[in-house]
Formats: C-alpha cells, structure tokens, sequence
C-alpha cells in the first residue's frame, strides 16, 4: 500500500457507483486520497447521467442496485459510441462462481470484491488498470 | 402293435367282444361236434340192439305161424279121413281153402305110403330130394320145424321146414304134410318190413344167400366190401348166441353197426344159419349233418346277435359315457367349470363320473375361492396403493413445505448475510483507512481501539461468511467449479495468508508438497482455500509451541491435504462431535481459543461436496493431524482451466 505512490490517478475523472453511501465514501476517500476526482451515482441512471457530463478515466460500479442495477448500466453504456470504450469495474459484495466471467461478458472490464480496504483496494485496482492499455500510460508509477 | 395301441377304446373293446364270441361260437361247434358224433354211435348201437330184439322175434314170430298155421290145418275137419282115404278131391278142396292163408312157399300132403296126395309146387329136383326125406321123417311120426338147406353145386338154398304126421282115431299114421318157406330175398325183405337204413344178410356156410336189399345197387352197398365177416362174431353167431360189433365199420364212407343173429329151426339143435344184420346210420349222419349245419346257422346267428348287442352295450354304458366324460374334461380344461355328468348308475364309470363332479365342484369352488381372494387382494392391493400414494402425497407435501422452509431458511440466511455485511464492510473500509496512513489522525490509545474494531469484524466477516457458505450447502445452492489448479501455486497463496499467524506465535510452519503430485489438478480453488485455511488456523490456533505442518501428496489413486501440529489434540470422545456446527471440545476452549466452531463442519462438508471426505488422528497433549482426501482428476488436453463446470450440489 505504501508503494503505491498517493498521486498515482492525480487529476482523474473517476466514477464510483454504490447504493450504500458507506460503501461509496469508502471508496471515494481512498480513491480521493491518491488524486483523483472522484464522481459518486447511488443508482445505474445517476451513474448515466454523470457519464453524459464527464468523461471519467474509468468507473467503479456496484451490481446490485434499485432502479438500474449494474448490468444494465453497463449495457446501456457499452450500447453507445460516446461512451462503449469507458472502462467500467464491477463491485461485488461476494463473488460468486462465474461471476468474473459474467461480468466481462457483459462489458464489464473486470471485478473487484467488496470489503473496500486501505490494504487491498489499491493492490487490486493497480493490477487492473495495468491491464487496460488506453489507462496504463497515464499511471504515475 | 401300434395301430392296437391308437385304436379307439370302443373298438377294442367290439374287437375284443368278436374275438370272444367267435372263440366261443368255435367251441360250441367243436362240443356239438363230438356230441352228435357220439349221439350218432350211441343212436347207431341203441339202433342196433333194437333191431336185434325186433329180428330175433320176428324170427321166432314166423316159426310160430308156421306151427300155428300146422297145427290149424292138422285139425281141419275130414283130413284125417280123406287121407286115409286117399282122397285127393276132398284134400284139395280142404287145402285150397287154407294154403292161401297160411303164406308159404309150399304145402304138401303125403299119404301113409308116402303118396303125395297135395303138392302145391315142386321146386326143384333137390327139392324134391329134402320132400321125400322130411315124407319119410314125417310118416316115421316125427313132427318138427327145422331150418333146412339145400346144395346145388356151389349155391345153397335155405328153408323152414314144419312137419306132421297125420293120425287116426287109434293113434295110427295115416299121412302127414309139411309147409315150407324158403328163406330167400323176398323173405328177408318181409322179415324187414321194407324199411331203409336196416339191412339184412343170411348167410349160411359162408355164403351170403340172401339180402334185403340189392347188392351192388347202392354207391354205399359195395359188394365186395359188404361181404367182408367177422369171423369170430360169425363163429359166435353160429354157437347160438347174439353178437353185435361193438364198432362202426365203414362200407365206403357210410359208417355201419352190425350185429350177428343165429339162425335155426324150433326143433334144431343148433342155428345152421347167421342173419346178418346191419344198420346203414348215413340217414343219421345226414340228420346230424342238418343238425350241425343248422346249429352252426343258429350259433352264427346268436353270436352275431350277442356281438351286436355287446357292442350296443359296450356303446350305451361304456363308450357313450367316456365320451360325455372326456367332453366334459375338456370342458374344465377350457375353464368351464359348470360342467356335471348325469348319473345313472353305479357302475365304475358312474363312481368315476361321481368323482368327476366331486372334482369339478372342488375345482369350482377352489376357482371361486381363488377369485375371492383375487379380488380381495385386488382390493387390499388399490387400498395399499390408494394408501401408499395418499402417503406419498402426504410425504411429498411435507417434502414440498420442507424444501421450501430450507429455501426461505437459506433465503433469509442469504439476505441477512448480506445486510449484515454491508455495514461491516462498511466498518472495514473506514478502519482500514484509519489504519492505513492515509492522513486520519489518531491519537495511539484511539489508534489500538480501531484496530481491535477492526479485528472483531473481521472475525464477525468470516464468522459470516462461514455461516453462509454452510447455509449455502445445506440449502444445495452450492456451486463448485472444476478448474484446472496447481498446488504448488496454492500452497504459495497459502502461506502467504497464514503465514503471518506462525510468526506472531513464533511456531513453525512446515509446508511440503509431494513430487508425486501433478503439476495440475482439477478442483475448486474456493473450496480448497476454505478447507485449507480453516485448517490452518485452527491448528495455530490450539498450538502454542512446536510446529504447524501443511503437506500434499498422493495417496491411493486419490490426493490428500493434510495439516498437523503439535498442539493440545482433541479427546477422544470429542472426535465424534467436532465436525459438527458450533461445537467446540469445551466451554473453556472456546474462551480461551475463540472461533465459532463452525470451521470444522464447513470443512468436513466442503469436502464431501468436492467427493471427497476429512478425518482426524490425535492425541491429547500431542497434536493432532487433519487429512481431507479429494479424488484427484486430472485436466485434458483441451485446457479444463478455461472453462468452468458448474455442480450445484
């Protein structure tokens, strides 16, 4: 965790998507804490609505949510030009069997599980966004 | 014999009745046969002696006319005169009026000088001879009658003579006559009556002189044969007495009985003469003949009668009822039981009938009775099923409401899961944050309170996630996944997670995977993470000094996980209930050592999830070591790793 530079996403659009607002401050503060401008949506159609203001360098959503759950947030997303090649991260409670696969297919990139740690947020994070290109060459590592 | 044995039994019974009665029909005819032939001797020598007892008194009978009719003349008024007188007008005129009546042959009447004063016929010359010698026997005042023969050459004659002498008041012979009767054919065929089937012979030195019949006329009267003797009866014959052959003699093919009569004079000493006397029994054998042929006709005719009606019998009580019996048979074996034989009698075939019926009604009633219990088992068989299926439906519902009591049950578990994760996640990521110099200032007694807020809910975490996991298998909604693993790479994971717990209590952790091992195995890394962990840190758990020891290998075609340490072990009483849901070995325990006691249960059914099972040796004091045998499958060629296979359990 400490080798992970606290500027590394410095001056990044990033959304985060939750219906727990625990969950998302969670996610905001560590997210905050290494730069980035961290956008929140309690719901898929909030999360919508940012995308259609700002053009995030990836977003984080959870799956299970009222009104648009994650899955047809990122089908709605992935379903136009503007916004197809955002890279979306699933948020899961407790991944299930197949869950990682379903979500790729679905558009997702890829996932992470919840709890959200100081400890293991970024580890896993980083290692997801070394593995989209369009991403990587803006790390500051 | 095998058309006998395929014949019907009706015709082997006729077949049986013909042979019966044509055997008995044989010996009839054979007995009747003998009788007549021995009806034909005795009839023959009964025959035979009559016609002895007839001809010796007809022999007698003429002799006595003879007499009588001498005796009648001899008192004829005026013939004593006239002979004395001569007077052969007066003689002629008395004699004519008696000769006719005395029937015979001649009648001469001599004077005392031995004139003859009546001579009715003068046969011949030696004739005449015999005349002058009775004429001179006659006047010497002999009376007789006397059987005399006459020779002329190489033939005889013979004839019955009757003298007397004719007297006068003073007692002299004046004259005399004599009658005399030749015993020739004519003579015999009298003596015969003219019957036919008696034939009579004389037969004097030898010679047949006379018959009663033609010789050599009948086909049977052969003469040559005929004159065939007897000697002995001949010479029997001629010493007086009476002699019948006792056996038949054949004269051809006619079967006779003969018997030999001795012939003479009242007055002779001795017979000179045998009359031959034999009876032709050809008329009795020609009546035997009829009889035979008409018994035969008869017995033909009864036997076919008897024949006919055995079989009509045999037919009526016999093979009619069989056949009604066999019908009736077939009838019961074509299922009609109704069948009954009418009974008539008492009879073999009538108590066979009986007992036929007796077991029509038996098999009847046993058909009823098997019916009845058909039907009865029938009933209790629907009642069974109605009352299998109305438990089935009922255990069918009770499995429904079961199943969907476990359902809400794991729905609920479920859903209070994750409401209880949330706010712990929560607490997670604000203490991690805390904690994890990102600028929150802490004073230290603040700073040691987070981190024990932090440690109880991550214990409250797993405790939760355990929970879930078990509530996951037991509701079966499990899901394993066979993916291609390696447990080299695990155990590094492993390690790296437990590790930590060996160095802060300064145990030993050994961990050795076997060279026999694959590179890869098929398995569920969730699952395996789980068991293993769990495990591990129960072990560091009860261990304080010593080692804790991970090892894979390769056991029996299976591969094992197995965990050792040098811990307090477990009793051995507890190894019973320590798999189970929240039991630990004792209350202290779990004071002192914590947990919840759900790690074990979670393990021993995650491994009998993946196939496989878990078990324990120990020893108080001394540790205790943890096996889970998995079935080791290996991925194929095509890369099992990609893809995932889904077991809902």
């Amino acid at each position: 965790m400490s080798i992970i530079p606290s500027n590394l996403l410095e001056g990044w659009d990033v959304i985060v998507i939750d219906d727990e607002p625990d969950s998302l401050e969670v996610a905001r503060f560590i997210l905050a804490f290494y730069g980035a401008n961290v956008h929140t949506a309690t719901n898929g159609k909030e999360g919508i609505g940012l995308v259609e203001q700002i053009k995030p360098r990836f977003i984080i959503s959870d799956l299970s949510m009222p009104e648009m759950d994650g899955w047809e947030f990122v089908s709605t997303l992935k379903s136009a030009a503007r916004s197809q090649s955002i890279p979306v991260i699933a948020l899961t409670a407790h991944a299930m069997k197949g869950d990682r696969e379903r979500a790729i297919e679905a558009g997702f990139h890829n996932y992470l599980t919840k709890p959200l740690t100081a400890n293991t947020f970024m580890d896993e994070l980083l290692t997801l966004l070394l593995d989209i290109p369009q991403l990587s060459e803006y790390l500051i590592i | 014999m095998h058309f006998l044995r395929n014949m019907s039994l009706g015709l082997k019974i006729n077949l049986l009745i013909i042979q019966t009665m044509v055997i008995l029909a044989v010996v009839i005819l054979g007995v009747e046969a003998i009788f007549t032939a021995r009806l034909i001797d005795e009839m023959g020598l009964s025959r035979i002696n009559q016609e002895v007892v007839v001809l010796e008194r007809q022999l007698m009978q003429v002799q006595e006319e003879l007499e009588t009719a001498a005796t009648l003349f001899s008192n004829t008024p005026g013939l004593v005169s006239a002979v004395a007188m001569n007077d052969v007008t007066a003689l002629r005129s008395l004699s004519l009026g008696a000769v006719p009546a005395l029937g015979v042959d001649d009648f001469d009447v001599v004077s005392a000088q031995g004139t003859r004063l009546v001579d009715t016929r003068s046969i011949d010359e030696a004739h005449e001879k015999l005349e002058d010698e009775i004429v001179a026997q006659t006047l010497l005042g002999i009376q007789r009658t006397s059987l005399v023969s006459v020779s002329q050459g190489k033939d005889s004659r013979l004839f019955l003579i009757s003298a007397r002498p004719l007297r006068d008041d003073t007692g002299t012979i004046v004259g005399g006559f004599y009658f005399t009767r030749e015993l020739n054919d004519s003579f015999l065929n009298t003596l015969n009556f003219e019957r036919e089937g008696i034939e009579l012979s004389l037969v004097y030195n030898d010679q047949i002189i006379g018959t009663s019949f033609t010789l050599g006329e009948s086909g049977s009267n052969n003469e040559t044969q005929y004159t065939v003797l007897q000697s002995e009866f001949m010479a029997t014959a001629l010493s007086g007495d009476v002699t019948i052959n006792p056996k038949t003699i054949h004269l051809g093919t006619v079967p006779y009985y003969e018997a030999y009569l001795p012939v003479q004079g009242l007055d002779d000493r001795s017979p000179s003469a045998v009359l031959l006397t034999r009876v032709n029994t050809g008329t009795i054998a020609v009546f035997r003949n009829n009889l035979l042929s008409f018994s035969s006709l008869l017995i033909l005719l009864i036997t076919s009668a008897v024949i006919v009606g055995a079989i009509v019998l045999v037919r009526s009580t016999l093979i009619r009822p069989l056949t009604v019996l066999r019908q009736a048979t077939t009838n019961i074996a074509q299922g009609n039981y109704d069948v009954r034989l009418d009974i008539q009698g008492r009879d073999e075939i009538d108590q066979l009938a009986q007992t036929f019926n007796q077991m029509a009604s038996d098999i009847q009633a046993r058909q009823h009775e098997l019916e009845d219990m058909n039907q009865s088992l029938e009933h209790r068989v629907a009642d069974r099923t109605a009352d299998l299926k109305q438990a089935r439906d009922e255990a069918l519902g009770l499995q429904r409401i079961a199943q969907e009591n476990s359902r809400l049950k794991s729905e609920f578990l479920s859903t209070m899961s994750h409401e209880l994760r949330t706010p712990l996640n929560a607490i997670e990521g604000f203490t991690s944050i805390m904690l994890g110099g990102m600028g929150v200032e802490l004073s230290p007694t603040a700073e040691d309170m987070v981190r024990r807020v932090s440690a109880n809910s991550k214990r409250l975490l797993n405790l939760i996630n355990d929970f879930l996991d078990l509530s996951r298998i037991e509701s079966g909604r499990l899901e394993l996944v066979q993916e291609a693993l390696s447990p080299k790479k695990l155990v590094r994971k492993w390690e790296s997670e437990i590790g930590i717990l060996a160095q802060h209590k300064h145990i030993e952790f050994v961990v050795n995977v076997s060279d026999d091992l694959p590179e890869t195995v098929l398995s569920d890394e969730d699952a395996l993470s789980k068991i293993t962990l769990n495990l591990l840190s129960n072990a560091f758990k009860f261990t304080h000094q010593g080692r804790v020891s991970l090892d894979l290998y390769q056991a029996n075609g299976d591969w094992a996980i197995s965990v050792s340490d040098t811990g307090i072990g477990i009793p051995t009483h507890a190894r019973e209930y320590i798999f189970d849901e929240f039991r630990q070995v004792d209350g202290s325990s779990k004071r002192l050592y914590g947990g919840t006691g759900l790690g074990l249960a979670l393990v021993q059914k995650l491994s009998r999830a993946m196939g496989g099972n878990v078990n324990v040796q120990s020893e108080v004091g001394k540790g205790s070591t943890f096996t889970v045998t998995l079935p080791l499958e290996l991925p194929t060629e095509s890369g099992e790793g990609a893809q995932y296979e889904h077991n809902t359990i």
